[in-house]
């Protein structure tokens, strides 16, 4: 029997003329892990959510789903409650109560069983996911990782048959990203509950799924397992963008595009493949000498960074900050230059003191030893985007926010419409700021703060939960910026758009910066925290770090 | 038989929020002895059919939410807008409450909002007067917006002038009535002037921020329903 | 919140904390009978200081004392009851009976202030909500939710005012700046708002208002509660009676007998009841001995 099947499943949002879901038929097996993937905006987020009644949104619909052997719509709904879990992108919202035992107990509570049956599935899943050493902590004290291995918990506590998850790890660092993705192989191993995931970056997870549903514009464009995906991939051009896919597939799929059998798909398979590769282009040239092969690669990549030129901005020295007298040190001996012109990425892990680091920089907060110190006559302009855009809309229409931030700086109206244009938000300027979707409220909040014509761009996360195509937008806008010597500081998790854009790297661990080196040095020194295409390529080229790295040196070879 | 008791409480809610002021004037002028004892029982029956009806109600997630964010909006307003102490926009919020979505839910956001901030800071005798003077603020609002008063702003500015001082007259009651025997003008007066500079700042920062949210926040909310098809009003 | 977990009290159930709590702050309120006042406020303060502790303790004290003078200065200046007229202030006449009026409700309210104090350490915020919760489930919900959003508002809060410090250029002047914190405040409420219907809809996806809800509770009832429940019923039942027996008129002329027989017996009742955890932490302290 099919765990779920969709069939002609068609959806229209109210008010809208085209369907956002297209006759969708699909097939969902026990015990499967489903991978949908798609760029923003694609349906998927309405394609899962209409798989769970509950939070099916509101619309036209035709065609069916079944969910085991009766309609999905049909029944009474107590039993479909805790037979489909979903878990949702952003972990905060997801909480609902103010203690971690409260919230697993929530949903047992709910389907109404009996105090003593709650307990022991209660204290079950405590053990299962091994949270048993913060389980009578406050919600508060949780990480993000935490909290969203938390929600997983707390779905899986009602012993679903099916756990949906809608970008679950969207919001998280690359750490708590893998972590959560270990504890739900672990769910779909030894419970072997069936899993559907929505997802648009598939570097960690294409290599768990047993399906992948590929959707393009309300469509599905590709449903089957993952190699049938590659292969197709690799002939046809792939609607989820290339390089959505994970970068060993990413650089077979230009080194080798004849390549024939299974396609490696994890880092190591990569590594296994790319070794392989380089000594048969190194029997076929009759090259033995490694060596030289790397100088020619030395020479042939550009260096990304020259450090000498660009003028120093802004100086912080030996920063010492913490938030409450009592509280251990957010910063403790921070230092760190801010250039004109260059594009600087802050990297480390959760709680390093990395957004501290941007407030003190942005003398939002005063540190209690060293200081911040700006090397110009006139007063510098700073400015912050938040880690959620939204902290920044007042209005009830873009235009009127972007006319706000537009009126103190002395900014014409023009000015306002061509900066829209080149955002592409000039057809959205009447719309409410918190009705755009996430890729377009980014663009809107920099569109704003870009009005202030800042000398110093600090930006927080601005990567998170971002579609590939948004990213390269900011990238680009970014670059722009610092070609026209504003300083842009970036403190983000996203290795791979660090590895990509930035000029120089910092590394910020408890409280200070343990490196800044120039972004290749940078990620070829680190051996864990750095990119998928310097682990899969390291001692075997030089100091690659992304994809178009490794493509440029071993085709050089 | 729910639909019966239903009713019955719908009938049961002004009867017993305006009764309960009534009835405490009563115990102060017949002179029963135990006031203040008594005072706390008949807040607690005041507030009770608001409760059970809430409770009887089922109420839908999407309908509980926005009474939960106005009033943790309202409690963090309390502590970062204090420029000086008593300047609070709660009163003001809770109005908006009450007139956006209705008088149930403007009562449960006073109510609540006083529980729950007692709860953080320290309970005494006066959180059921809080909760019953709020909710009372959030409950009128509604039912004076529906009675079609509330079609020119100005009288929503001047409802906030003068609830705040009945806020500060009701917490005032349970000292007056309790502790204050015979009864008498001058000694009940003597009270009311000792709180009449923290009532004086009450009403003008209620009658501000009504001044500044208002409107921009009406139709915020109004937005909100029609976006996520909320109940239109909490009755 | 620094609590005494060891104190033996708090190892009973909520119910029948909140029983004692009821109890006394009840009695405390329904009689102005000098000698119950008096073990109110005694008990009060021993009691307030051993659960609180003096440094805190103190800062009550001094609070509460303020409300209480007003009320022991406010009846026998203004009052005009009482037969025993002392001497006058302007028009008004100070009797005898106001000032002793004046000194019993003061001290009522300041046992009521302090052993409000105590109730806030004795029914902590848990055991609040899960006793609200077995009568109010919704609210006590929306409560918990409320204490759940409270800090994830305040970093948002936050961010915004750290995003607009950073963009905007400064302003001076208060209404200017009250402008700028309503604004700030906005944005908070419609970010929230955003954010919660998500909630509501995990809430909707995880069978919320499918059915009958049940609770998980991590309040178990032992036979000791049995038994401190029937203690405590039985010590109430007897106070009662024996704040109905003693009874004492201010006005017009003070009259009532405090050492009248066989009334005398109930004073210790109200004590051991007022007392009743002090009783059981000095047993536990014999008992360890």
């Amino acid at each position: 029997m099919e765990m779920m099947t969709l069939e002609q499943f068609t959806f229209t949002y109210p008010g809208q003329e085209t369907p956002a879901l297209r006759d969708i038929n699909l097939l969902i097996r026990p015990a499967e892990l489903t991978v949908v993937c798609g760029p923003s905006g694609c349906g998927k987020t309405t394609l899962v959510r209409s798989m769970k009644r509950e939070i099916a949104p509101y619309g036209q619909t035709s065609g069916r789903i079944f969910f085991r052997d009766h309609e999905l719509l049909e029944g009474p709904p107590q039993s479909r409650a805790g037979d489909i879990g979903f878990v949702m992108q952003d972990p905060d919202h997801q909480i609902v109560t103010d203690t971690v035992w409260h919230e697993l107990a929530f949903g047992l509570e709910n389907m109404g069983l009996p105090v003593n049956m709650i307990r022991r599935r209660v204290a079950e899943i405590a053990h299962f996911f091994g949270i048993n050493s913060w389980f009578e902590r406050s919600v508060l004290a949780l990480s993000g990782g935490q909290k969203q291995i938390l929600n997983l918990a707390a779905v899986t506590a009602m012993q679903p048959r099916m756990i949906i998850l809608d970008e679950p790890v969207a919001q998280l660092d690359p750490i708590a990203t893998r972590e959560f993705l270990d504890v739900l192989r672990r769910i779909h191993h030894e419970l072997g509950t069936t899993i559907v995931i929505t997802e648009h970056v598939l570097e960690d997870i294409f290599s768990m799924a047993d399906q992948i549903v590929c959707m393009d514009s309300g469509r599905i464009s590709f449903a089957g397992p993952p190699q049938a995906f590659v292969e197709q991939a690799m002939t046809a051009l792939s609607p989820v963008g290339v390089e959505a896919l994970p970068t060993a597939v990413q650089i077979v799929q230009t080194l080798a595009p004849t390549h024939v059998g299974p396609v490696p798909l994890t880092v190591g398979e990569g590594r296994v493949w790319l070794q392989d590769y380089l000594n048969q282009r190194m029997t076929d040239r009759n090259q033995t000498d490694h060596i030289s092969m790397q100088d020619t690669a030395e020479q042939a990549v550009a260096p990304r960074s020259a450090d000498s030129g660009p003028a120093i901005l802004l100086r912080a020295r030996d920063l010492w900050y913490r938030y409450q007298p009592d509280d251990a040190f957010a910063l403790r001996g921070f230092s760190l230059d801010i250039k004109a012109g260059r594009v600087l990425a802050i990297v480390g892990g959760n709680g390093s003191g990395k957004s501290t680091a941007l407030h003190a920089l942005a003398g939002l907060l005063r540190p209690q030893r060293g200081q911040v110190r700006q090397t110009r006559d006139r007063q510098l302009k700073i400015a912050l985007l938040p880690q959620d855009p939204r902290a920044l809309f007042v209005s009830d229409t873009l235009r009127q926010d972007l006319a706000l931030f537009a009126e103190p700086s002395g900014r014409s109206q023009q000015e306002v419409l061509d900066l829209a244009a080149t955002l592409g938000l000039e057809s959205l300027l009447d719309h409410h700021p918190l009705d755009l979707s996430g890729g377009e409220q980014q663009k809107a909040a920099l569109g704003m703060l870009l009005l202030t014509q800042p000398d110093i761009f600090l930006l927080d996360e601005p990567t998170k939960g971002l579609d590939i195509r948004t990213r390269n937008d900011l990238a680009e806008i970014l670059t722009a910026q610092s070609a026209q010597g504003v300083a842009v500081v970036i403190v983000t998790h996203d290795l791979e758009f660090a590895a990509a854009h930035a000029h120089t790297c910092a590394m910020i661990f408890n409280g200070e910066v343990t490196c800044v080196e120039p972004t290749r040095s940078f990620f070829s020194g680190n051996t864990f925290y750095t990119t998928a295409a310097s682990r899969i390529s390291r001692g075997l080229l030089d100091s690659a770090i992304t994809r178009e790295d490794v493509i440029s040196q071993c085709q050089i070879v | 038989m729910p639909d019966r008791l239903n009713r019955l409480l719908i009938w049961a809610e002004p009867v017993a929020l305006l009764g309960a002021p009534l009835l405490l004037v009563l115990a102060v002028i017949r002179q029963v002895e135990q006031t203040a004892l008594i005072s706390f029982l008949v807040l607690a029956l005041a507030m009770l059919p608001f409760f059970a009806r809430f409770e009887q109600r089922r109420p839908r997630p999407r309908d509980m939410v926005p009474i939960v964010v106005l009033s943790v909006i309202a409690m963090i307003g309390r502590t970062l807008l204090t420029v000086l102490p008593n300047i609070q926009p709660v009163t003001a919020i809770v109005i908006i409450s009450g007139i956006a979505l209705g008088p149930q839910a403007g009562f449960l956001t006073g109510s609540l909002t006083a529980l729950a901030s007692n709860l953080l800071l320290g309970q005494g005798p006066w959180t059921p007067w809080q909760m019953f003077a709020w909710g009372l603020a959030g409950w009128l609002a509604g039912r004076l917006r529906q009675a079609g008063l509330f079609r020119r702003p100005v009288a929503v500015y001047a409802y906030g002038v003068l609830i705040s001082f009945v806020y500060g007259a009701l917490l005032n009651v349970w000292v007056v009535a309790g502790f204050v025997r015979p009864f008498n003008w001058p000694a009940a007066l003597t009270v009311y002037l000792a709180s009449l500079p923290v009532d004086l700042l009450h009403a003008g920062s209620t009658l501000v921020f009504l001044l500044l949210f208002y409107h921009p926040w009406l139709k915020k909310i109004e937005r909100l329903k029609t976006k996520y098809g909320l109940s239109r009003d909490l009755l | 919140m620094t609590q005494r977990i060891r104190h033996v009290f708090h190892l009973y159930h909520p119910a029948v904390i909140l029983l004692y709590a009821v109890s006394v702050l009840g009695l405390t309120m329904s009689t102005l009978q000098p000698v119950y006042l008096a073990i109110s406020v005694v008990t009060a303060v021993i009691y307030g200081r051993y659960l609180i502790g003096w440094q805190h303790f103190r800062k009550i004290l001094l609070f509460a004392a303020i409300p209480a003078l007003m009320i022991a200065l406010v009846n026998p200046l203004f009052s005009s009851g009482g037969a025993t007229i002392l001497f006058y202030l302007g028009r008004f006449s100070v009797t005898r009976e106001a000032i002793f009026y004046g000194l019993a409700a003061g001290a009522m309210l300041l046992a009521v202030l302090l052993w409000f104090a105590c109730w806030q350490k004795l029914i902590n915020q848990e055991k609040f909500m899960y006793l609200f919760g077995r009568v109010f489930p919704t609210l006590a919900l929306m409560l918990s939710m409320i204490f759940r959003l409270l800090p994830v508002t305040r970093s948002k809060a936050l961010q915004i005012s750290y995003a607009r410090k950073a963009a905007l250029p400064q302003v001076s002047g208060v209404r200017q700046r009250l402008k700028r914190q309503a604004a700030a405040i906005s944005i908070l409420m419609s970010w929230t708002m955003e954010d919660s219907i998500e909630t509501a809809d995990t809430m909707r996806a995880r069978g919320y208002g499918t059915g009958r809800r049940t609770s998980y509770q991590i309040f178990s009832w032992h036979t000791r509660d049995t038994v401190m429940a029937v203690c405590l019923l039985l010590l109430l039942l007897a106070d009662v009676r024996g704040v109905w027996l003693h009874v004492f008129q201010y006005y017009p002329r003070l009259d009532g007998d405090l050492t009248a027989w066989p009334q005398l017996a109930l004073y210790p009742v109200h004590a051991v009841l007022l007392g009743l955890p002090l009783i059981l932490e000095a047993w536990e302290a014999i008992r360890w001995k």
